[in-house]
């Protein structure tokens, strides 16, 4: 008899159940109903209630709506799938999403596990004893091994091909003659609707999952169809605490699951009738108190609904609920742990695995570490709640959360406009329309809108510019152009436009320059939040665009990152010599009135000089994003529409002494000997950087020439994990050559069969040994791939002495790989590892390790 | 010394000479677009255009179609030719809320105190409005969601009476006649250009559709309903102005060449950018800077309001 008090352990679960999620599970399916009411009202779809967690999500829907006096759903079916039954059932339709999801979930088991998880629940599976050792290859060559001769692949496909017509002949019967879907389950990438909808595209797949989470590798070609019900997030945001699922998605995953078996497959029982056998085990569900006191609790909650069902309570008291729910999901107390103590998840997909949310601080191999545990553990910050005492636990949860430093949001800024505007654009111009309407419309596409920019005709023909300008589909409200009526010189200008405005920042945006239409949003932002105010100004990183004036107008033919390795901005460094362009520096009119504007003496480095004097007064920021365009005309015809750079050389070398001599002046005057010192300074830092960099050229040529072989090894295979398997070939033909063992040479060759292949070819022409040998060296194995694997996956299982001596390829960090894994570097200092990519091979590979790159 | 690509310098042109201040001739300033400058600098424009400032801007407006000699003209709506007060659009949508409640308990004659409250009809209409946008079928890459589909998911969501949903369109029309403001100015135009031969036409980007629209306008000033001749709404079309899609649709239902159409409204980027780059005459005509200051100061102080009664809008509330 178990003891259902409230301080017992069950008796605490159920009271989680109850004030905690119940709240939440409350609300969402308000929300949920909401959903499937607007989906088959306006679409006529036909709902989905998706096994398994779909069974709990109904019972507790059907609750919800009698206790809230609303209609019981008439409608709604239950869809007995699973993703391998998917897997399964779109095999005739879309073969290759098949073995995609299929070869991802076995890339690291055996084909052998493969094999008799396809049949887990299926009588056919009792009847099969694979021990052929084709399946001891893994399921990276899932692919190849379905399309092989072998019995067992061609049961396989027998299997698929019957699974997928009984599928297809069931989704039939569940959709009748409606032509769009809406699945319900709890979520999180919507895998298998991804799959349905490239099977079955004569149907509009929707899905009204609890939330929606993806990583990197997410496939969100259908994001939009998949609706996060709680939320949309791959990240906990602090500000909204329901994205704290993202972090323990099994507090929802758990709740939801009923007991019984995963659809995996489906009968035939009489002509037409499809049935998911399995069904009934589910269906058999029946939680209570005592066997899952945490939906018991839920549904509790849901049963009385004190405070009723009103949209604005739900949503109020929800909220309640998450603040709590996301403390406990980052910062869990012991009581908090003991919820989940005992509760392990299925790994599904035709495997019994079951895997602990929570692990145990037992080693489970040699060289085990918390660190380790931390990073299997199903939810990480629990985990580190079982690692650590509080006070160390905290930040690391933090961190883990991705929580730290972070503040609480507050409502979307809101730009308060005064007539003056923030941001004023100085572009200055002479004969140029063609380069002015591209300006123009840089400053126009711009996202952020409270600016003005302010053209200067710096003494060229005046009504050329103003017609390009009414001739820009730009904002025209926004455009004041400033006519120099004689040429004044470049800073004078610039001093010029604006002093004809009014803004709280400047940025000088020349004629044949260009923005990402981001660079105002963000560089404002910047420099409006509390990181800028420590700041005068802020660059942005920039694109180097090399361009060309042609008869069809001006081209860019190439854009590189310009001066990428800028991540903050030194006095000193400013010193050496200009390293930014004006384009990319917006900053605050307080410092330009300070400085007393541009130097108007300088026909050219006049903003080297600015930035020289802005340093002295203030730092600049740097925004790690290439936002700006740094236009150059450096191909065809420079001397007409050339920068100063291309074409004015001889100017920058005369003038760049004179800014440099009167900037050590002007610091010397005002006592900052230091300053002085650093600028003067500067022109020898500068000869010795290019010297340097010279030198640095020289090595980096010498290291691509003989990185040759490492770049044919990568091209050599689909994956990395083929060209270690190819290196690893590779090593065993050249040692067998080196030392003429035929015997070697022959077994590698009887590892293959058929013709020879290209890929053969090219190992052959990078191994090409002397004539004499070659004559005696037997055809190399056709079948590459294979051949390669099995060799490799003979030596780690003979735990080949040659595998000690493999000499680590040009592409393996091996310093970084020890580094990463210091359970490895310690095995190789004790001996028992020659080297970290021998573990890589032997181990590393399999267990999922990092493969750093050289 | 070595000039690299790392150098970051460049110049327009390179003066030889470049001299002091006090020798050049005093600079000359022009400014463009008139009547979009004056618009941002009013202090609000119901009263800028509808008071002593109207014939100036009719005179303005009608030399820049002038300029163009187009054959239709084209007027956005909301902000444009009827013009919005203070109020921000979440407060907009709070106060339909509370008139839609009214509605729905006065058409069954039924106790208001069984009825969901104000913030409940708020809830329902913001996530019917989210849900509608969302699962409608796009059009060449444009979303759009429809009012009547908006309110008909609000109040089934709320378990409301078969034909709530009418009473709260009620409303919703209602709210918006009674706060919104003939653009008298642009009214003179439309006038002026019919009077002329041409035909007018209401475009907008609005979840509300030509029904709607045609009778908001009826229900504000008949006359101006009547010097209509059709009502474009990305609502009933999907394609909208924003994207630069409608406009084709407009010269395929008149058969006629974009240099024919001059529109106007206040959005730059839809009623202006996207018009142009149709081939279409346009004119802006902005909401003033402190107009919005004020929309946004009310859009600040919705989300107090809201945070006090435990809501988060965060997530839709906007300007």
């Amino acid at each position: 008899m178990q003891d259902l008090s409230p301080d017992s352990s069950q008796g605490r679960k159920f009271q989680f159940g109850r004030t905690e999620l119940g709240p939440v599970v409350a609300d969402y399916l308000a929300r949920l109903h909401t959903h499937i009411l607007a989906f088959e009202q306006e679409h006529g779809a036909k709902t989905l209630f998706v096994s398994r967690a779909g069974i709990r999500i109904r019972r507790a829907l059907d609750i919800f709506l009698r206790a809230s006096d609303l209609p019981p759903l008439v409608s709604g079916e239950f869809f007995w799938i699973s993703r391998l039954m998917v897997a399964k059932g779109v095999w005739n339709r879309d073969r290759d999403g098949a073995i995609e999801i299929l070869s991802k979930e076995f890339e690291h088991a055996p084909l052998f596990d493969f094999v008799l998880a396809m049949f887990r629940f299926s009588p056919r599976g009792a009847k099969l004893r694979p021990t052929d050792r084709e399946l001891l290859a893994t399921g990276q060559e899932l692919r190849v091994f379905l399309e092989s001769q072998n019995q067992f692949a061609q049961i396989l496909r027998n299997f698929f091909e019957q699974q997928s017509k009984l599928f297809e002949a069931y989704v039939k019967n569940v959709m009748g003659d409606a032509r769009c879907a809406l699945m319900i389950d709890t979520g999180w990438q919507g895998r298998a609707q991804t799959l349905l909808t490239r099977a079955f595209p004569e149907i509009d797949w929707w899905g009204a999952y609890f939330g929606r989470t993806g990583s990197q590798s997410s496939d969100r070609t259908n994001w939009h169809k998949m609706i996060g019900i709680m939320f949309e997030s791959d990240r906990y945001d602090p500000a909204r605490p329901e994205t704290c699922v993202v972090l323990n998605r099994h507090l929802i995953e758990n709740l939801f699951e009923p007991a019984g078996r995963s659809i995996e497959w489906l009968a035939e029982p009489g002509p037409g009738i499809v049935v998911a056998p399995d069904a009934d085990s589910v269906l058999a569900d029946a939680p209570t108190k005592e066997t899952d006191p945490i939906f018991a609790g839920v549904l509790s909650h849901l049963e009385v609904l004190q405070d009723g069902n009103k949209p604005s309570l739900l949503r109020r008291r929800a909220a309640d609920a998450w603040a709590r729910i996301a403390r406990m999901t980052v910062h869990p107390a012991p009581a908090d742990l003991a919820l989940f103590a005992d509760v392990e998840r299925s790994a599904d997909f035709g495997r019994d695995l079951k895997v602990p949310l929570l692990l145990p601080k037992d080693l489970r191999f040699e060289g085990d570490t918390p660190a380790l545990r931390i990073r299997d553990a199903l939810w990480p910050c629990g985990q580190v709640a079982v690692e650590y005492p509080g006070e160390i636990a905290t930040p690391m949860q933090k961190k883990l959360a991705g929580a730290s430093g972070s503040v609480l949001r507050k409502p979307p800024p809101i730009a308060v406009r005064s007539l003056r505007p923030r941001v004023a654009v100085i572009t200055r111009t002479m004969d140029r329309p063609m380069f002015l309407k591209r300006a123009l419309d840089s400053v126009s596409r711009q996202s952020f809108r409270d600016f003005i920019h302010v053209v200067v005709n710096d003494g060229g023909d005046n009504d050329t510019v103003k017609a390009a300008i009414l001739g820009a589909n730009t904002d025209h409200a926004r455009i004041r152009l400033v006519d120099a009526v004689v040429n004044r010189g470049m800073e004078a200008a610039s001093n010029l436009a604006i002093r004809n405005s009014e803004s709280d920042y400047i940025v000088i945006h020349d004629d044949d320059d260009t923005w990402q239409p981001e660079f105002l949003e963000k560089t404002v932002a910047f420099l409006d939040g509390p990181r800028g105010a420590h700041y005068g100004g802020v660059i942005t990183h920039s694109t180097y665009c090399s361009e060309e004036v042609t008869p069809e107008g001006v081209v860019v033919r190439t854009r590189t990152p310009y001066n990428d390795w800028i991540e903050n901005i030194h006095l000193m460094e400013m010193a050496i010599e200009n390293f930014f362009p004006p384009i990319a520096f917006l900053f605050r009119r307080e410092l330009w009135e300070r400085l007393d504007g541009f130097n108007e003496q300088y026909p050219v480095l006049g903003d080297w000089d600015f930035n020289l004097r802005f340093l002295v007064e203030a730092d600049i920021a740097v925004i790690n994003e290439p936002l700006a365009n740094y236009h150059h005309r450096d191909r065809g015809d420079v001397t007409t529409f050339g920068n100063s750079v291309i074409a004015g050389r001889g100017k920058h070398l005369e003038y760049s002494a004179v800014v440099r001599n009167n900037f050590v002046r002007s610091m010397v005057k005002r006592g900052h000997a230091a300053a002085a010192t650093l600028a003067g300074m500067g022109i020898y830092l500068a000869d010795q950087r290019t010297t340097v960099r010279a030198s640095n050229q020289r090595v980096a040529q010498i290291a691509q020439d003989t990185s040759e072989v490492a770049a044919q090894m990568r091209s050599l295979g689909p994956s990395r994990a083929w060209a270690d398997t190819y290196w690893f070939a590779l090593q065993a033909v050249l040692k067998a050559l080196a030392e003429n063992d035929t015997a070697k040479l022959e077994e590698i060759a009887a590892l293959a069969s058929g013709t020879a292949g290209s890929a053969a070819a090219r190992v052959m022409s990078l191994v090409r040994p002397p004539r004499s040998i070659r004559a005696r060296t037997p055809v190399l194995p056709a079948n590459l791939e294979r051949a390669s694997a099995r060799l490799l996956k003979e030596a780690v299982e003979r735990q080949e002495g040659a595998m000690r001596d493999i000499p680590t390829p040009p592409d393996f960090d091996e310093a970084a790989y020890l580094r990463q894994n210091p359970d490895v570097d310690q095995r190789v200092k004790e001996g028992a590892l020659s080297s970290g990519y021998e573990h890589y091979l032997r181990y590393g590979r399999s267990e999922g390790r990092h493969r750093p790159l050289r | 010394m070595h000039w690299g690509r790392s150098v970051a310098t460049k110049m327009i042109q390179v003066s030889d000479t470049p001299g002091g201040a006090d020798e050049f001739p005093p600079p000359v300033i022009h400014e463009f677009a008139p009547v979009a400058r004056a618009l941002l600098a009013c202090d609000a424009r119901c009263n800028f255009v509808n008071g002593d400032n109207r014939a100036t801007i009719v005179k303005l407006v009608g030399e820049a179609i002038a300029r163009v000699e187009p054959g239709m003209l084209s007027l956005d709506v909301f902000d444009t030719f009827l013009l919005r007060n203070d109020k921000s659009e979440a407060r907009r949508f709070r106060e339909i809320a509370q008139l839609a409640r009214q509605r729905v308990s006065s058409a069954r004659e039924q106790s208001a105190k069984s009825l969901p409250d104000e913030l409940d009809f708020l809830i329902a209409r913001t996530e019917a409005t989210a849900l509608c946008y969302r699962s409608r079928r796009p059009l060449e890459g444009c979303r759009e969601g429809h009012i009547r589909d908006i309110l008909q998911v609000a109040a089934s969501s709320l378990n409301l009476f078969r034909g709530a949903d009418a009473a709260m369109l009620e409303a919703e029309l209602d709210y918006e006649a009674s706060n919104l403001t003939l653009n008298l100015a642009l009214a003179d135009v439309v006038q002026e250009f019919r009077a002329r031969g041409g035909r007018v036409i209401l475009l907008s980007d609005m979840y509300l559709g030509k029904d709607e629209i045609t009778a908001i306008v009826r229900r504000i000033d008949p006359a101006s309903a009547d010097a209509i001749d059709d009502v474009f709404s990305s609502a009933d079309h999907i394609l909208s102005k924003r994207s630069g899609r409608i406009f084709k649709l407009v010269e395929q239902k008149y058969q006629a060449s974009p240099e024919e159409f001059f529109h106007i409204g206040d959005a730059f980027e839809g009623d202006v950018y996207q018009a142009r780059k149709a081939g279409w005459g346009a004119l802006h005509f902005p909401v003033s800077v402190s107009e919005a200051a004020r929309r946004s100061l009310d859009l600040e102080h919705f989300f107090e309001q809201m945070k006090a009664v435990g809501l988060d809008v965060t997530p839709w509330a906007k300007v």
